[in-house]
């Protein structure tokens, strides 16, 4: 693969001039946090690319010194590059059997998927057990056993994963892993592209590091283990302006999480967390994808219900309250996706925000009596005033003509122009570069300095979370791993396991 | 009583011959997400090549031909219409089969015009009585025939390799050709068998005891929308215990039309989509439908 | 776009050319008496006469047939001299079965036109209707339901759809043993037509004390199985048919495989002679009857012969397969009549045509339309009798007229 750009309809770069060769037989891991092309870069190997509504700009990919294809996903499939889809996605409402029989459909010939067959029922004994049963009625590991069998099933030479670990326990995760090692033991070429480094690491033998659609790294994986700066992307250890420590004058009342735990179906994705958010503090919940921090969000914002444990804002308890409810007790959030009006402009966005504090009537507003217009005046005013706070300049443009940057600040203002006490911002900084991501700190600070609220930040990137939050706790598969000062966070040898895994 | 099991066998062989055309609407839908409109003039297609065909090649021959003429032309459809719009929403592929639909049928209708063509079936108007219940052969044979077809398709569907392929695209497409399933392979024989399903429906719907193909014929698969909504989008057993039911519920309604005159006369048309109706209140997708595809 | 404009300028031209021959009363060539006063649509050597049929639509084999019909009377006519030393010239707009369309067409053909030859369809007639009465044009209506009553301008070939209905009650009656407390079935289109004959059919069995069990379909229904379930469980000693023939096929058919071995008598629409093609046939001729004051082929009548004559020397393929023919070539004959009349009466104008149209009281046809046709009433159809055929294989157009036109004396009492 040589110089590979990629763009989604025509504007977004997702990659820009990416290089990678693959030695045959050997396995590459592609890390990276979220939005930084990984997944980008399965989906122009694998041809799915058109199916999202992206398409190759420049660059080639050669399987053997023979170019592959641009958009035929099913023909490269045939000619040995087989992916194992992030998520799994198994076909639910198909027998175990008859998902390794779909993934035998790009085999050569028969004996060919003999051969595969054979070797599948070694590796994954337990898909021969559950051969008459639904996919969908599998465990989430079961799951993952399944995908890559079927990928097996077409004799790859080349096999994809795309986030193989994503969601599993601890244990499923080094299953994982030895399975990828025994697949690549019998001549398999893998690329795995992965967010958990530390199973990444521990079976590739290279390794490139991606950063906004760029190779930020490269390197065999022990180098790469070792190295400073992937300790600094994953851990924020080298940022030098630690905890802030200076506590703002808050009307916030204190948030305390205790003993929660969610189950959906059997799967425990959060259990026995407990963590508190003080009054005008910055508190970041951080950990790998996967290990509950959206989850948990959901939870504090009323949007799922807790199956067990307690969430208090002062004397509400929140875990029984409808959303709405919670929001008119003070507390906002925003959202990992931006969900704005984008036909309207910035400040009409805000302002639909102010509704909770509006007085006069629907009728008395659209009538415009002189009441009506003095309040909206005042809050015009206000709304104003809080995006300056943020830096937001250009009210009257619709917000979908907007860098992607800047609507997220306008949604963190959206959030802020409701006045709450305690502002829920969920991964505020995803697929910025890093200028986007330093004016989004830095509207941060300056809103909770202004404002005196209390934040409750949930963030993959370190490098942003060391940076500004007074306190961390850690989730991982669902369980808090450590909880304290950044300083203390960054040295804790839990925490290097879940995100560098043994070998950091 | 006799009237009632008289009413009610004609109503599930009627619903019989839906069920396979119900059944053609399924299979485009499971395979390419397309709500296939066309299915009602492809279907005029069929039984028009029948009918003229009959009397220069003889029966068989003309059927293999209408057949044949309805499954290519349910294919162009797809490849020269939806395939390049594939991703294109719900409801603008169904607009533009519905498109589709209203040219085919109208130039049809026109060229059949008032004109009733027979369609040549070599039972004609015979009669088999079972147990005092008298039925046209045509129709006894139609209930073979998609009784038969129907276990085909489920047989393929369940252990051919083209039908694994075909529930692989179904549930996910993209997946699916990532395990190098060819997709347009899939669509194409999709719309290939809807098209073909479509012709024997209109060969029956065409025998005794209706008159021959008329212009309006094409009109008669709109009763399968209901029964395919009805059974769920995406089900084929859905599909054709819809078709039962609808063929069950319309010949009833006719045949009670005096009894059931408090309702208005004229029943025996809106009957089935009543009853579909009632059912999505019970159901919002369907008897068998999955959740996902009623909310799409 | 230029095209239609400079076509709409050659067609302005025209009609001021057309109003300005009419304003002038030219003195007619050859008769040398009298000068005949003429208006648009006649000049010293021509009459023009409009046809609006479907030539596109569903019923276009049928506007086909429509125009050989015509055709073949106006030469045959033209050969003889024409009428009032004028040949008839035949001007034909496409209404494609769409009232739309045909408001359009009768506005092309109507600055030229004296009066419309035949116009297929109430719909149709409907829309045109106000356009006719203010230009004073007659209009010759292929469609026989009562709805369209009173009118002066339009004139009905024979009785109405109701007049048809209690004739065949009448006939049953008669012919049938089907006596006063009996149930007969009645199996209708919704609209106009079956609505028409129901309604005469309900006032026959209302005199008759007979109970009618109604069955309402529509023209999509093609599968008369619960109808036929529906008569039998009735008892029906019979059925009267207000459809169309795709619908005559299923409920001849499905009665005789159910053993309701009963007569069906259906209006005029409901037969054509490509019913005997249909597995339908053996039934249809065991228990099908048309009641219509359109003639049956086979009648022996001076019309009806050389119709077929006609017909034949020019299309040497043999009868013709639809009704539209004979519908038209009888509309001919009114036409025809109404003009020689208004050449008599020395008006060749549209009121002159129309005046002459009403002064019409015993036209005979020499049988193409039942009985002698009495145009003086515009309240009531012009003919009362009818004929009543059974379906025949051996018979021309596959009908065989059983006697004489008849009338039933239970139509006196009917009002429209």
């Amino acid at each position: 693969m040589h110089d590979l750009r990629v763009s989604y309809a025509g504007a977004v770069k997702a990659l820009r001039g990416v290089s990678l060769s693959v030695p045959e037989g050997s396995v590459v891991a592609v890390l990276g946090n979220n939005g930084a092309g990984k997944s980008t870069l399965l989906r122009a190997l694998s041809g799915t690319l058109p199916a999202s509504g992206g398409a190759i700009t420049g660059g080639t990919i050669e399987l053997r010194g023979k170019a592959l294809p641009r958009d035929d996903a099913a023909s490269i499939a045939r000619s040995g590059l087989v992916q194992v889809p992030e998520g799994r996605r198994v076909f639910a409402n198909l027998t175990v059997e008859e998902n390794l029989r779909a993934g035998g459909l790009a085999a050569p010939d028969r004996a060919k998927r003999a051969e595969a067959r054979a070797w599948v029922d070694e590796l994954f004994p337990i898909l021969r057990e559950r051969a008459t049963q639904r996919a969908g009625l599998l465990s989430g590991g079961e799951q993952q056993m399944l995908a890559i069998g079927r990928a097996l099933m077409a004799s790859p030479q080349v096999l994809l994963l795309d986030e193989p670990s994503l969601g599993l326990a601890p244990k499923i995760v080094e299953r994982v892993g030895e399975v990828i090692r025994e697949i690549n033991a019998r001549g398999v070429t893998v690329v795995l592209v992965e967010q958990n480094a530390a199973m990444a690491l521990a079976v590739a033998d290279h390794a490139v590091v991606l950063e906004v659609g760029e190779v930020a790294l490269r390197g065999t994986a022990e180098e790469l283990a070792e190295s400073e700066a992937v300790r600094e992307r994953y851990l924020g250890v080298s940022t030098q302006a630690a905890a802030t420590g200076t506590r703002v004058e808050s009307s916030a009342q204190p948030l305390a999480v205790e003993a929660l735990s969610v189950r959906f179906g059997g799967l425990a994705a959060l259990s026995d967390v407990s963590f508190t958010v003080e009054p005008g503090s910055l508190h970041a919940l951080i950990g790998p994808n996967g290990a509950g921090k959206s989850t948990c969000l959901n939870v504090l914002s009323g949007v799922y219900a807790a199956s067990a444990g307690s969430v208090r804002y002062g004397s509400h308890e929140l875990t029984r309250l409808r959303p709405h409810r919670i929001a008119a007790l003070g507390v906002a959030r925003t959202f990992q996706n931006i969900a704005l009006s984008p036909r309207v402009s910035v400040l009409d966005n805000l302002l639909v925000a102010r509704h909770r504090l509006m007085r006069s009537g629907f009728l008395a507003d659209g009538l415009k009596l002189p009441r009506a217009r003095r309040e909206r005046a005042e809050h015009e005013a206000r709304v104003r005033e809080i995006a300056e706070l943020l830096g937001l300049t250009e009210l009257e443009r619709p917000v979908g003509t907007l860098s992607y940057g800047t609507r997220k600040r306008v949604e963190l203002a959206r959030a802020l122009c409701a006045e709450p006490e305690l502002l829920l911002l969920d991964e505020p900084v995803a697929g910025m570069v890093r200028d986007e991501s330093a004016a989004m700190a830095d509207a941060i600070s300056r809103a909770r300095a202004e404002l005196g609220i209390s934040v409750l930040l949930v963030e993959h990137d370190m490098t942003f979370v060391m940076g500004m939050a007074d306190r961390v706790t850690v989730l991982d598969f669902g369980k808090r791993i450590a909880d304290g000062t950044p300083a203390t966070v960054q040295r804790d040898p839990d925490v290097l396991k879940a995100y560098l895994g043994a070998a950091a | 009583m006799n009237q009632f099991v008289t009413l009610f066998v004609g109503g599930l062989f009627l619903g019989a011959i839906y069920s396979l055309v119900a059944l053609g609407f399924v299979t485009v839908f499971k395979a390419t997400h397309v709500i296939n409109f066309a299915q009602g003039s492809v279907l005029l297609l069929g039984a028009y090549v029948i009918a003229r065909a009959h009397e220069s090649v003889g029966f068989a021959l003309a059927v293999a031909l209408g057949v044949l003429a309805a499954a290519v032309a349910s294919v162009l459809i797809d490849a020269v219409l939806i395939r390049r719009i594939r991703r294109a929403d719900l409801g603008t592929l169904a607009i533009l089969t519905l498109g589709v639909d209203i040219l085919l049928a109208t130039e049809l209708s026109r060229r059949i015009g008032t004109d009733v063509l027979n369609i040549g079936a070599p039972w004609g108007s015979d009669v088999t009585e079972v147990a005092g219940i008298r039925v046209a052969t045509s129709r006894v044979l139609a209930g073979g025939v998609a009784a038969v077809l129907v276990a085909g398709f489920w047989l393929a569907f369940k252990f051919t390799d083209f039908g694994i392929a075909m529930r692989s695209a179904a549930e996910d497409g993209e997946v699916a050709s990532l395990m190098g399933i060819r997709l347009n392979r899939v669509a194409a024989t999709a719309w290939a068998l809807a098209g073909a399903l479509a012709a024997i429906g209109g060969l029956f719907l065409t025998s005794f005891p209706a008159a021959g193909v008329t212009g309006s014929v094409g009109l008669l698969a709109l009763a399968t929308i209901p029964a395919v909504v009805l059974g769920g989008f995406d089900s084929p057993g859905g599909a054709v215990l819809g078709g039962l039911i609808i063929g069950v519920v319309s010949v009833l309604t006719a045949g009670y039309q005096e009894e059931l005159s408090f309702l208005g006369r004229g029943l025996g048309g809106v009957a089935p989509f009543a009853v579909m109706l009632l059912v999505l209140l019970v159901r919002p997708s369907g008897l068998f439908g999955t959740r996902e595809v009623t909310r799409v | 776009m230029r095209r239609v404009g400079l076509l709409a300028v050659v067609l302005a031209f025209t009609v001021t050319a057309c109003g300005k021959g009419g304003a002038e009363e030219e003195p007619a060539k050859g008769s040398g008496e009298q000068a005949v006063k003429t208006g648009p649509g006649a000049s010293a050597d021509t009459i023009t006469l409009g046809y609006l049929p479907d030539l596109s639509g569903v019923f276009a084999p049928n506007g086909k047939s429509q125009m050989e019909g015509a055709n073949l009377y106006w030469d045959a006519k033209n050969k003889a001299g024409g009428i009032c030393g004028r040949q008839i010239e035949v001007k034909v707009q496409d209404t494609g079965y769409d009232p739309q369309k045909a408001v359009a067409a009768y506005q092309q053909l109507s600055g030229d036109v004296i009066g419309l030859g035949l116009v297929l369809g109430s719909s149709i007639v409907n829309a045109l209707l106000p356009n006719v009465q203010q230009d004073q044009m007659f209009l010759n209506f292929a469609g026989w339901t009562s709805d369209i009553l009173p009118s002066e301008n339009v004139a009905i070939a024979g009785t109405t759809y109701d007049i048809e209905a209690i004739n065949a009650v009448d006939f049953l009656m008669k012919e049938h043993g089907v006596a006063s407390g009996d149930t007969i079935g009645h199996l209708y289109f919704e609209g106009d037509y079956g609505e028409n004959a129901l309604k005469g059919s309900k006032f026959a069995a209302e005199k008759h004390g007979l109970e009618i069990l109604e069955q309402k379909i529509t023209p999509a229904d093609q599968d008369m199985t619960g109808q036929v379930s529906a008569f039998k469980k009735a008892g029906v000693k019979a059925i009267l048919f207000s459809a169309a023939p795709p619908q005559a096929a299923s409920l001849a058919g499905l009665a005789a495989s159910q053993k309701l071995d009963v007569p069906i008598v259906a209006n005029g629409p409901g037969w054509t002679p490509q019913l005997l093609t249909t597995p339908a046939a053996d039934a249809m001729e065991a228990n099908y009857f048309v009641v219509s004051s359109m003639a049956p082929l086979s009648v022996q009548s001076e019309g009806v012969t050389k119709f077929l004559s006609e017909y034949q020397a020019k299309y040497p393929k043999g009868t013709p397969s639809s009704n539209g023919s004979l519908y038209a070539y009888a509309g001919a004959q009114i036409a025809d009549a109404a003009l020689t009349k208004a050449c008599e009466n020395k008006d060749l104008t549209r009121k002159g045509v129309l005046d002459a149209l009403h002064s019409l009281t015993a036209l005979d046809t020499g049988g193409t339309v039942a009985g002698t046709l009495d145009f003086s009433d515009p309240a009531s159809p012009p003919g009362s009798l009818v004929y009543i055929a059974k379906v025949s294989k051996d018979a021309p157009g596959g009908l065989e007229a059983l006697g004489e036109p008849a009338q039933a004396a239970d139509a006196e009492g009917y009002s429209f």
